[in-house]
């Protein structure tokens, strides 16, 4: 009975990460936890990265889950869904197509396997919306990159909790990123452990 | 439903008991699928190219690829990246329309990675994958990376003479195709491995199989119906739906190394494939392929069922309490769908988005997993009331016996009503979530249902009594209309019909309460359950930070879902045929309408998409009503 005599709260909550191929979720979950930006090329594997959080005076254990982009693996990517308390869409704002393939391809898969989930969404690189050379790609496909308000449109459309936006290159970002992601978690309503169920396990 | 009982017994000892239903009897191809989602014989027989080398492919493939090697076969990361979702879905529908099946579309406009999309996505989207489900386990377990090139060479290219004509053609091009690319590959880092990480789950269907794994839903529902793939075998209660299965993802490192090497030994495998290779030189013996079994006859079956259940101890006999003997005018044929290769199961989620995809799996192909679906049928029909696969319904339609029709839920909102009245409803409490799960897993044993029954027969005429005055007051809602013309309507009639019977149910509460403590755990009021403080969101860290949703708006959403979902939430009583029709006319159309309306409305935040009005029309008449529909799952809507 001691374990059960434990008024201790064990809070527990799961963000999943998704977007399209390259668009920087990796390495924002590198920094998230780490600090640490890499600057090489590496895929990503289904990887879950855990952190401590102290949110609004309550301890929360926040474990984070990466997940690979390809078509082949959107099943896959599903089944991580099936828990989540909050799922980070993220895109580039280098990239167009990706914020076209939130509405197209991530919401449908995520209605899916996770429908009435919370939903944030995190534009990421922005420290490209002023590099030149940048500008000078997407001019010659008469393009530019995705501004904010664009970006807080589409946020809008997929009724998004927050729309954030962040640079895991220059760490701009990323912590609030984070508490907000986690704070999104916590809100609403949540259950402990019930005392029946605690009843039997012990006996 | 004491047939049912026995007959699970029976199927649970004999060995007619199948515990695979293999992944292309999930597979049920839908209706209006011409090209992508078709099965690959139809394709060809829509659209085929011929190759030079006499392979038939199909002709979406041709022009995709022919389109790629045009553009720009060296541009980083191809078939790698994900082309634009918008013009993927563009293409399938230009590809897929009906008289010439896109022989004239212009590809100019598209990207290369868009058209490398479609090219995958055919494959993805094929029923049975380019390397059939059947041969899965030969592959897996013949090949391995440490025995010789000689020997894995040997087993590839017997292997492929295996295979359907059309799908061994396929795999030919695709291997062909992949070989064309990696040449390249000092310019689009296509390396041999990079390209089998993308080959090996499109054209094994690895990763749709996890599509086909039970969820969390089913799980709490309780359906176990596994699922196959080819050498595991996924049990829909055993699987955990939170992790991928650690089977998949070895064998998917099995098919990529597999893939790897057919890549780089390309040329001597075509070579082999394209000659007739003569694999009993090389000494490497390989186990038939056993073919399916047909159906047996319905006489075999039975006398094997009666040989089984007598070689039972007598103790398990007396189990039992029931002889196959006692039921002499019973034969299999009772027990038969009309058309068992059609029999639809219907997915309990109705209610929900896959309503409009794919509400109807085809599980039953042959008797036996007509028979296996059913002694499941029977299974949770016994042990847990409110998780009766629906295909209990056509089988029990059937038989003569009215005694033997489940149980329909409609009594059970009458029940949860009752419920309601004697525990009032508090807002810090999620009713309907899991609550009545924990109350029917008490009843397990024959006993304690037997004797609810008898409790509950004797209550249900009290409650019909009242639920009479209440019908005369109520006008009928025909269950054809749809309920989203008049959303207030229905909301408003829900409210009147609670207030009506508040009264009339208050005379029987001190009755109901105490019926009801045995299945229902007291404890619950410890049930700790904390609001956390609404965020504030006026000041936020950083600018580009906004809250979009109103929480205040949702608030009031919780509210009317909570409470339908209250009122409908599933138990399991046992009423008589007479009994159930009163209260099916009467009740259970009205909580179906206010949730319906709340799943609705959550839908049209997020996308615009039409709910379908016909879909009560669908339903077949004892379906229609059931209400396991309701129970919010996971993550409930008061979450929000």
């Amino acid at each position: 009975m001691a374990i059960c005599g434990d008024e201790q709260k064990h809070i527990n909550r799961k963000i999943v990460v998704c977007g399209d191929y390259q668009c920087g979720k990796t390495s924002l979950l590198n920094v998230m936890t780490t600090g640490y930006f890499g600057q090489l090329y590496e895929p990503a594997v289904f990887d879950c990265h855990y952190r401590d959080a102290t949110i609004d005076g309550q301890e929360v254990g926040v474990s984070m889950v990466d997940t690979k982009s390809t078509d082949e693996h959107e099943h896959s990517c599903g089944v991580h869904f099936s828990n989540a308390h909050v799922i980070l869409m993220c895109f580039a704002v280098d990239n167009r197509e990706s914020l076209d393939n939130i509405m197209y391809r991530w919401l449908d898969i995520v209605q899916e396997y996770r429908p009435n989930v919370k939903i944030v969404l995190v534009a990421l690189k922005c420290d490209l919306r002023d590099d030149e050379a940048t500008i000078m790609k997407l001019q010659q496909i008469n393009q530019h990159p995705v501004l904010y308000e664009e970006g807080l449109a589409t946020a809008r459309s997929i009724n998004a909790v927050r729309y954030l936006e962040c640079s895991a290159k220059h760490n701009r970002g990323v912590n609030e990123c984070f508490e907000q992601a986690a704070k999104v978690a916590m809100s609403g309503k949540y259950r402990l452990l019930r005392k029946n169920q605690c009843r039997s396990l012990c006996s | 439903m004491r047939f049912g009982e026995l007959f699970m017994t029976n199927m649970r000892k004999s060995q007619l008991q199948i515990e695979v239903i293999t992944t292309d009897q999930f597979n049920a191809t839908k209706e209006d699928a011409t090209i992508f989602g078709a099965p690959l014989k139809e394709i060809l027989e829509r659209s085929s190219f011929s190759t030079k080398g006499g392979l038939c492919i199909p002709y979406v493939l041709h022009r995709c690829f022919t389109e790629i090697a045009k553009k720009g076969i060296k541009s980083e990361g191809l078939f790698r990246l994900s082309g634009s979702a918008p013009k993927i879905l563009q293409l399938e529908k230009l590809f897929s329309e009906a008289p010439d099946f896109g022989k004239d579309v212009d590809l100019t406009p598209y990207d290369v990675h868009t058209l490398a999309g479609t090219f995958k996505k055919l494959l993805r989207s094929l029923p049975e994958p380019v390397i059939p489900h059947q041969l899965h386990v030969y592959y897996l377990n013949g090949y391995s990376k440490s025995s010789s090139n000689e020997r894995n060479l040997a087993l590839l290219s017997s292997l492929g003479h295996r295979m359907n004509r059309y799908h061994f053609d396929l795999l030919k091009y695709i291997i062909a195709i992949a070989a064309y690319v990696e040449k390249e590959k000092a310019h689009n880092k296509m390396t041999a491995e990079a390209l089998a990480i993308v080959l090996a789950p499109t054209c094994t269907g690895l990763d749709g199989i996890i599509n086909k794994l039970p969820n969390n839903k089913e799980k709490e529902r309780g359906d176990k119906l596994s699922v196959s793939l080819g050498r595991n075998t996924f049990n829909r209660s055993a699987a955990s739906h939170n992790v991928l299965p650690l089977s998949i993802v070895k064998d998917l490192e099995q098919w990529t190394s597999l893939f790897q090497f057919m890549i780089v030994n390309h040329e001597k495998l075509l070579v082999n494939w394209t000659n007739n290779f003569d694999y009993e030189e090389t000494k490497i013996i390989i186990p038939d392929i056993p073919e399916q079994k047909e159906p047996e006859d319905e006489e075999e079956i039975i006398s094997q069922l009666k040989a089984s259940f007598e070689a039972l101890p007598i103790s398990q006999k007396e189990d039992t309490k029931l002889r196959f003997d006692e039921f002499p005018e019973l034969t299999f044929k009772d027990f038969e769908l009309p058309d068992l290769t059609i029999a639809p199961v219907i997915k309990r989620d109705y209610m929900r988005d896959s309503w409009q995809k794919d509400n109807v799996e085809i599980l039953t192909r042959s008797k036996s997993a007509a028979a296996l679906s059913m002694s499941q049928s029977c299974e949770h029909f016994f042990a847990e009331p409110e998780v009766i696969i629906d295909v209990s319904t056509p089988i029990f339609a059937t038989n003569q016996r009215k005694t033997f029709k489940p149980a329909v839920n409609t009594e059970m909102s009458s029940f949860s009503r009752s419920v309601q009245s004697a525990r009032p409803y508090s807002p810090s409490q999620r009713p309907g979530d899991g609550k009545y799960f924990e109350i029917l897993s008490q009843w397990k044993s024959r006993e304690d249902h037997l004797a609810h029954e008898q409790q509950k027969g004797s209550q249900a005429q009290k409650q019909e009594q009242a639920n009479d005055d209440a019908i005369a007051e109520e006008p009928e809602v025909p269950s054809e209309v749809t309920p989203l013309d008049e959303p207030s309507a229905a909301v408003g009639q829900e409210d009147d019909k609670e207030a009506a019977n508040m009264d009339q149910d208050t005379e029987n509460t001190t009755e109901e309460s105490s019926f009801a403590e045995p299945g229902f755990p007291i404890e619950q009021q410890d049930e700790v359950i904390e609001d956390v403080a609404e965020e504030q969101p006026e000041e936020l860290p950083i600018s580009g930070i906004e809250p979009l949703i109103e929480e205040q708006a949702h608030e009031n959403n919780i509210n009317v879902d909570s409470e339908a979902s209250l009122v409908s939430s599933p138990t399991a009583l046992e009423f008589s045929a007479e009994q159930q029709e009163v209260l099916l006319s009467a009740e259970s159309v009205s909580p179906q309408m206010v949730s319906l309306r709340d799943e609705d409305d959550c839908k049209n935040k997020r996308k615009d998409t039409p709910f379908p009005d016909t879909h009560m029309n669908k339903l077949p008449s004892g379906q229609s009503l059931d209400s396991g529909v309701y129970s919010t799952d996971g993550l409930s809507l008061s979450d929000l």
